[in-house]
């Protein structure tokens, strides 16, 4: 019945047009860096001029507008507050994501929340002639993660926060260095920071590192390194010290295969990542993108080393502008137990226009145990993601 | 063990989205600083006409306005970029090919320069031709949208029906 009734409401919000958010699969319309929509080279955070164009004339639907509408004043409206830049030197952005959640679906202990995940204010600042030098701050409110809730790192966090702050300097445009505080690099950077390829890796929404990041993007060639000595808002035991690294090349056009690695420690854990990636444009609009690691975790005073491999295989469909229809597979294993853990989650994602994105997914968990039997667990989610 | 499994799996996805992208003619632009994408049309004019090891044709061409670029906003700049409400045309004459190689005279924005070209023959009536264009050689200013560019480098690829 439960399943009936999901089926239902995905098809309802199919023909009405819902969609959603995720962003390296935009290599579906033939952006295969994030630089181009992004001033973070490695994606997140506010988007460019030419990505709010990109969002609004190419993303997002024209369901809302008169068919008469100019493409040129659709662009024009994607500005801050619909209103055109000031001066190309500043630029100020905001952002908003909320998050119906619905646990256990069908379960006794069955939750239903709304969950205000991210609302920021961001300034980028850049100057010089090719503007080649860049500063970027975000502040705003980032709830105190559900696991670290009543925790002593939990209470030491605060609700209203940097997640991202830094200054960069590119002396030629595939080059380029940055300071502060950032995500590290590593991996497909996908929205769900729920995947187990962010949470097995300890990249989610609150592990961004103070550090240094390289950045070079050549034709077919990109690439970033990371030194990071952990967030210095954090207290200092759990501050992750290391380095990282992304790579990614560039084959048969619109398809990308990349690695990465990732060690860090803090005063209880060592970390050390490695995965393989690859971004494939398949038609216009469509992309599928694949990510398989594996994370060694080893507490610093003891012996034991726990391994964690993870695989994610999530594609993208356009059905028409506006409208998305996802697919997420994932896989998680601990060498801990013999059990594992596949999700899948399929969903949609509307951009009915533009600054607005609406999103619903289900989320089917179902842990593999030779020794017991365990129900397969459903999740509804539904966010809502705005920005000006 | 997990790589063992899904490596099947990552390969084969990479390879059949290599097979994606069919068009008779594709013209392949570079973003500045990163980036790319493709203006496309089926509808490449005028016949080629085999004799012997040789391709000649007269004259091929293509309605600028034919070009899709998958984005309305992005159509209506190249198009304009190009000039083609007093050029609507790009065409390529007097074209002459022999042994994977030959030369034309293409025609942009009202400019025309020699082009050499390379080709390689599909099957019994199809050939495909590659040749890079720079835009600035045909009076064309550089082209840039909200701090993106395009590199002055322009690829492109005509598949071709051979009479």
């Amino acid at each position: 019945m439960i399943k009936s009734l999901l089926l239902f409401f995905l098809i309802i919000m199919n023909f009405l047009g819902s969609k959603a958010y995720a962003y390296p699969h935009f290599i579906s319309l033939g952006y295969n860096s994030c630089i181009t929509c992004h001033y973070n080279p490695f994606g997140n955070g506010p988007i460019n001029d030419y990505g709010r164009s990109v969002s609004g004339t190419a993303i997002a639907s024209r369901d809302f507008y008169d068919e008469n509408k100019p493409e040129e004043l659709i662009a024009s409206e994607t500005a801050f507050f619909m209103k055109e830049a000031l001066n190309k030197h500043i630029k100020p952005f905001i952002g908003y994501r909320g998050m119906f959640y619905k646990s256990n679906l069908g379960q006794e202990g069955s939750k239903v929340e709304f969950i205000n995940m991210q609302f920021d204010a961001n300034l980028v600042v850049k100057f010089g002639e090719k503007d080649q030098f860049i500063a970027s701050g975000t502040f705003g409110y980032a709830p105190i993660p559900r696991a670290l809730q009543n925790t002593p790192t939990g209470d030491a966090m605060k609700e209203y926060r940097t997640r991202e702050h830094y200054i960069g300097y590119r002396p030629k445009p595939n080059w380029g260095i940055y300071f502060g505080l950032m995500d590290k690099t590593y991996g497909i950077r996908v929205a769900e920071h729920n995947s187990f390829s962010r949470i097995s890796t300890q990249l989610t929404q609150d592990d961004q590192a103070h550090g240094a990041i390289l950045h070079y993007s050549g034709p077919t060639f990109e690439g970033g390194l990371n030194a990071f000595v952990g967030n210095l808002a954090t207290k200092a035991d759990v501050r992750t010290k290391g380095f990282a690294g992304t790579f990614e090349q560039t084959v048969f056009e619109k398809n990308r295969i990349g690695a990465s690695f990732l060690s860090q420690k803090d005063d209880y854990l060592k970390t050390m990542a490695t995965a393989i990636h690859s971004r494939s444009q398949i038609t216009y609009g469509t992309s599928v993108m694949v990510e398989l690691g594996r994370v060694d975790k080893k507490p610093v005073n003891g012996t034991l080393t726990r391994k964690e491999y993870y695989a994610l295989l999530q594609n993208h469909i356009k059905t028409h502008r506006g409208l998305y229809f996802l697919n997420s597979v994932e896989y998680f294993k601990s060498s801990l137990d013999k059990n594992y853990r596949v999700r899948f989650g399929p969903g949609l994602q509307y951009y009915p226009f533009s600054k607005l994105e609406l999103r619903a997914d289900v989320y089917n968990t179902r842990n593999f145990n030779q020794e017991a039997n365990s129900r397969d667990r459903w999740d509804l989610l539904m966010q809502i993601h705005a920005w000006f | 063990m997990i790589s063992k499994t899904y490596f099947p799996l990552f390969l084969f996805i990479t390879l059949f989205s290599s097979l994606s992208n069919a068009s008779d003619l594709s013209v392949h632009m570079t973003l500045s600083p990163a980036g790319s994408f493709d203006a496309k049309t089926a509808k490449l004019r005028g016949d080629v006409v085999k004799s012997g090891d040789k391709y000649t044709a007269d004259s091929l061409w293509v309605k600028i306005e034919d070009l899709k670029t998958g984005i309305d906003l992005r159509d209506d700049h190249f198009h304009k970029h190009l000039n083609f409400e007093k050029f609507p045309k790009i065409s390529m004459t007097n074209i002459v090919a022999q042994s994977g190689k030959g030369s034309a005279m293409l025609t942009i924005n009202g400019v025309p320069n020699k082009q050499d070209f390379t080709y390689k023959q599909i099957n019994d009536k199809k050939i495909e031709a590659h040749f890079n264009v720079k835009p600035s050689a045909y009076k064309l200013k550089e082209a840039k949208y909200l701090e993106i560019g395009v590199d002055d480098d322009v690829e492109v690829t005509a598949s071709m029906d051979v009479k």
